[in-house]
């Protein structure tokens, strides 16, 4: 049988790359030999790609990459999934804007995250022990004014700074969800 | 969204070569599941119009039909070219490739005259020569020639 690995606490280095219109295997290919030349190797290297947009011959593609290192030695691997991704695909059916902001709370770390389209275009990990500070998070550039947010109390919510934030609660979630 | 997956990139090629692998086979299996519906077609369009043949006899007697018509039309045509103009004939009957005419009959050389004048024209072949009782116009000489076409 086949493992799944989630990974919890990574923050995922997201690109926005141009490449040519081509199937997946081949945008792969391209992702790939892109990361060999920015990082010189991708050994260490998980990554996964979403196209954003196609424009005749050009697309543009958003990469995911984290820097991790597994060992893989005889393991059957179905997949690799940062929790964050996890969550958005599982609660991507209740969001309906186009652009939005989710942010969600598991073992005392808030997760933020930007969707365009439905696909990440920035995500961020803040940890909770020293009290919620999410300065950062709101200089995110655009014009988003929806907050969907998931296991997060009534009480944090109440503190964030932003007064004219449309705030959509889409309720809990226990580790058995994860 | 895509299901983002953060396989390790030998675990990814190893997916692209299975898959790569999976379309050539596929490929493979439509070529010759192509070739192999070709010719059970061909081998059936054969068998078709062989039974179709056999299941129509009444065209091909059209066709020969048609072939004797021609034939009776040639045979005509030399005819009325070569011996009509130079022989005084009546009752003249072509069918096909054989022509039947009566001519006067006046004496043994009429037999010479005749048969010289159709084997100079070297297209003609002469099945009989008969002569007629004298009746209330004269004899006659009855002659049936083939036409070699």
């Amino acid at each position: 049988m086949k493992g799944k690995i989630i990974l919890r606490g990574e923050e995922a280095y997201i690109m926005h790359l141009e490449l040519p219109n081509a199937c997946w295997h081949e945008l792969w290919h391209m992702v790939k030999d892109e990361l060999g030349i920015r990082f010189r190797s991708v050994e260490d290297i998980l990554f996964d790609f979403a196209v954003f947009r196609k424009d005749g011959d050009k697309c543009s593609v958003v990469v995911y990459c984290i820097k991790t290192r597994l060992n893989y030695e005889g393991v059957k691997l179905k997949g690799v999934y940062p929790l964050q991704f996890n969550v958005v695909k599982k609660y991507i059916h209740r969001i309906k804007e186009r652009s939005c902001f989710l942010m969600f709370f598991y073992e005392n770390k808030i997760y933020l995250i930007k969707l365009e389209k439905g696909i990440v275009v920035l995500n961020s990990i803040y940890d909770c022990c020293d009290g919620l500070r999410l300065t950062d998070f709101f200089s995110w550039p655009g014009e988003i004014r929806t907050l969907y947010h998931i296991n997060i109390s009534k009480e944090l919510m109440d503190s964030l700074p932003e007064e004219n934030l449309k705030l959509v609660d889409l309720g809990m979630f226990g580790k058995e969800f994860i | 969204m895509r299901d983002i997956n953060f396989l390790p990139c030998q675990f990814v090629e190893k997916k692209i070569l299975k898959y790569n692998r999976i379309t050539t086979a596929l490929i493979i299996f439509l070529a010759v599941l192509n070739i192999t519906v070709f010719q059970w077609g061909i081998r059936n369009l054969g068998c078709l119009v062989k039974e179709e043949t056999e299941a129509r006899p009444e065209q091909h007697e059209v066709k020969s039909t048609t072939k004797k018509d021609n034939s009776t039309i040639l045979s005509m045509d030399s005819f009325s070219s070569d011996l009509a103009i130079k022989l005084e004939f009546r009752r003249a009957a072509i069918s096909g490739r054989f022509i039947t005419f009566e001519m006067p009959y006046s004496g043994k050389q009429d037999y010479y005259r005749i048969i010289e004048e159709i084997e100079e024209k070297k297209k003609y072949r002469i099945v009989s020569i008969l002569k007629s009782e004298e009746g209330m116009g004269g004899a006659f000489l009855r002659i049936s020639l083939e036409v070699i076409l």
